[in-house]
């Protein structure tokens, strides 16, 4: 089994946790005292890849807590919220072990679908009888200041270089890759304090084997949106784990829409059987069904299904190995979409001008478009009068 | 009047309604003892379901059929709530000089069964002043509580003596000619749907004034025979990269619909050379696919899934 060295080498006790120790050593006093403490919630604040998550982990492991967890992948409308908690913390844990709950990532709840959710999580954290702990990067976010009157705030600082360059040399010993020192304090310096990022830029430039110098290091770029793309395909086109293949996109903040863009886009390119083609093409089509469904419906769960059909799916289609491509394709559909953007735009606008004059929809108003372009060219008299007419301007 | 001739030769009468007398005679007969029930109309696009709503409305009221009806359409409004408030602000105001006033509901079938139920209840509201008429493509798409309160008109398609009578009537107005095969590609084209055909004549008629077949097939923005076999073979011989740029190509700059493109794929599967079994096989795929496309799929994702699926076929050698 293919495991992604970002799990692969996760950290399995509180002692193995590095940096940031006087904030640790913080949180573990107000864990261990919680009982006692005057804020029945911390807010851990940090950079992304600084080991907030992994921190509060270790602690309810240590101190034998289950996790009640939601993090920005979950939908966290209010009502979801009041339903999941009112669900799960009411139940009795088997063997009675206490519960911590983890609100993860709190600045990715905002906007429509969430509305109402930092008023819920302030009452969970007024009336808890368990101790909560929160994440969050950007001091700024609605959903931070909405709570951080009532929390214990911790800070993290980003993981130092030589701390990161230690970690992933060890790594290197333990996969037995050689990789020379001054390319390693590259990388680490590269991930500008984010531990995750560094073990997987580490990863990624070792599975493509061969020449690891400075320029590749260069090569990884920055850590941008089609960075995480590119990321998640290079792991589902590689692995055979179901698993492996749904986490690969967890976190990242990347749309499931464009992502399921990039799938199609690029996975008749990377799998090269006709067999695998089409069985990798059976689950698009079938993420993509359920992508219409949350529209129609306005049901987001169905996100999960999506999101899991086009990652563990296609990775699970394949029986030949992946030709493991260095680059891969833009999106033809984003990329027309983004070309004609303007006329679409327009388009619409005439639909609406044109649809009251025939009676019809919008929808139906389309098909005259050929008829009335084919005038502009051919009759423009014609067509002037028409457009002074109903505003039409094809 | 505009110049567009779906509208100059909408008909004003329900007698001059083409191809539908079973339905326009029965409205004809609610129109003269001013009386009328909720109605449904089903049937497929261009076969005088909104023509007729219209024809009747200016039967009933005559001179004031504009502000006694309301035309609204459920695919264009965003939820229940605004066709709800519409509706409601419209069946508020006094009929003018009649008992009731219609409220034209197109593409009924576009709202969801919950907005149906609400849909239903507002019905049931104004019904002392309104009278709904609901038009849909597929009944069954409408709840089994509003099909019960209306009457059912089905339209069906309309045959091919109607429609070319109607387009030589339309051609002798305006001054243009349809060759006998010019007037045989219309047919086949538009596949009963008038609206579809007129359409297509008068975009001919702006290129020539004497329309033969060539002409209309040029009109016609539809997938040519040999375009649809090229991506079949590309699929069929596991070139399917090209295939699928292909596919693009055409839906892209022509603005082919997905229904279109699988009809045309269809016709080519039905002479491809493999055997019975493989054959069944495809159409039930094909099926399948355009199945998922109705369900809110996206029409190209769902067409190249099959795409990639047609590579899997034994070909005769």
């Amino acid at each position: 089994m293919i495991l992604m060295w970002i799990h692969k080498y996760k950290l399995k006790t509180l002692e193995e946790f590095i940096g940031n120790e006087s904030a640790v050593k913080s949180l573990i006093n107000w864990a261990d005292n919680w009982k006692n403490e005057k804020m029945k919630a911390v807010l851990i604040m940090g950079p992304t890849g600084s080991g907030k998550t992994t921190i509060t982990k270790l602690i309810a492991k240590k101190l034998n807590y289950n996790i009640v967890e939601t993090n920005a992948s979950d939908v966290r409308s209010k009502k979801a919220l009041e339903t999941f908690f009112g669900q799960s913390l009411n139940q009795q844990s088997l063997f009675y072990k206490g519960k911590i709950v983890l609100f993860d990532e709190i600045d990715g709840i905002s906007g429509q679908n969430d509305r109402g959710a930092p008023g819920v999580i302030k009452k969970i954290i007024e009336t808890s009888s368990h101790p909560i702990i929160l994440t969050g990067t950007d001091s700024g976010s609605s959903a931070v200041k909405a709570i951080k009157k009532i929390c214990k705030i911790i800070k993290f600082e980003k993981v130092d270089t030589d701390i990161i360059q230690n970690l992933l040399k060890n790594i290197c010993d333990l996969e037995k890759v050689y990789i020379e020192d001054k390319i390693i304090r590259a990388i680490s310096r590269h991930a500008d304090g984010d531990i995750r990022a560094a073990i997987n830029d580490l990863e990624t430039l070792a599975i493509k084997g061969t020449d690891i110098n400075l320029d590749s290091v260069k090569g990884i770029g920055f850590r941008d949106s089609k960075r995480s793309i590119e990321n998640i395909l290079k792991i589902l086109f590689i692995t055979n784990d179901a698993n492996i293949a749904i986490e690969s996109m967890d976190n990242l903040g990347v749309d499931p829409g464009e992502m399921l863009e990039w799938v199609r886009e690029n996975m008749p390119r990377e799998y090269t059987d006709k067999k695998d083609i089409a069985k990798a093409y059976e689950f698009i089509s079938r993420a993509d069904i359920f992508k219409g469904r949350i529209t129609r419906m306005q049901y987001y769960r169905f996100m999960v299904y999506e999101i899991q059909l086009m990652t563990a799916g296609v990775a699970a289609s394949k029986s030949e190995k992946p030709r493991n491509l260095k680059s891969y394709h833009f999106p033809t559909k984003i990329a027309v979409m983004a070309r004609t953007m303007f006329e679409r735009a327009k388009n619409k606008t005439n639909a609406k001008a044109l649809s009251p004059h025939i009676h019809t929809s919008t929808h139906v108003a389309r098909e005259y478009f050929p008829l009335i372009k084919l005038m502009k060219e051919k009759n423009p008299e014609q067509y002037r009068r028409l457009s002074e007419e109903i505003g039409v301007n094809i | 009047m505009i110049d567009i001739w779906t509208e100059k030769y909408r008909p004003d009468k329900l007698d001059d309604v083409v191809g539908q007398k079973n339905i326009t005679d029965k409205l004809k007969a609610f129109a003269k003892n001013k009386t009328l029930p909720h109605c449904l109309f089903a049937g497929t696009a261009g076969i005088g379901k909104t023509t007729s709503a219209i024809a009747l409305a200016k039967d009933l009221y005559g001179d004031r059929w504009k502000s006694n009806l309301m035309e609204t359409n459920a695919s264009d409004e965003r939820g229940i709530d605004v066709v709800r408030n519409k509706i409601k602000d419209f069946a508020k105001t006094k009929p003018l000089g009649a008992d009731f006033k219609i409220i034209f509901l197109d593409e009924s079938d576009a709202l969801t069964p919950q907005a149906q139920q609400a849909l239903r209840r507002t019905m049931e509201k104004y019904t002392n002043s309104t009278r709904f008429i609901l038009s849909c493509n597929y009944s069954s798409k409408i709840i089994p509580p509003i099909q019960s309160r209306c009457a059912v008109f089905r339209f069906g398609k309309i045959n091919n003596k109607d429609i070319s009578d109607r387009l030589k009537y339309i051609c002798d107005e305006e001054g243009v000619k349809v060759t006998d095969d010019g007037m045989d590609a219309l047919l086949d084209i538009s596949e009963g749907d008038l609206r579809k055909a007129v359409n297509i004549l008068q975009s001919a008629s702006i290129t020539t004034k004497i329309i033969d077949k060539d002409t209309i097939y040029a009109m016609a923005a539809m997938l040519k025979p040999e375009e649809v076999k090229e991506i079949v073979k590309k699929a069929l011989e596991n070139d399917f990269l090209g295939a699928r740029k292909q596919l693009m190509d055409v839906m892209i700059s022509r603005g082919l619909s997905g229904i279109d493109v699988i009809k045309a794929i269809h016709r080519e599967i039905l002479i491809l050379d493999v055997d019975a079994m493989e054959k069944a096989r495809l159409i039930d795929l094909l099926g399948e696919y355009e199945f998922r496309i109705v369900e809110g799929g996206s029409e190209d994702i769902q067409i190249e899934a099959f795409l990639a699926n047609l590579a899997l076929t034994n070909i005769k050698k």
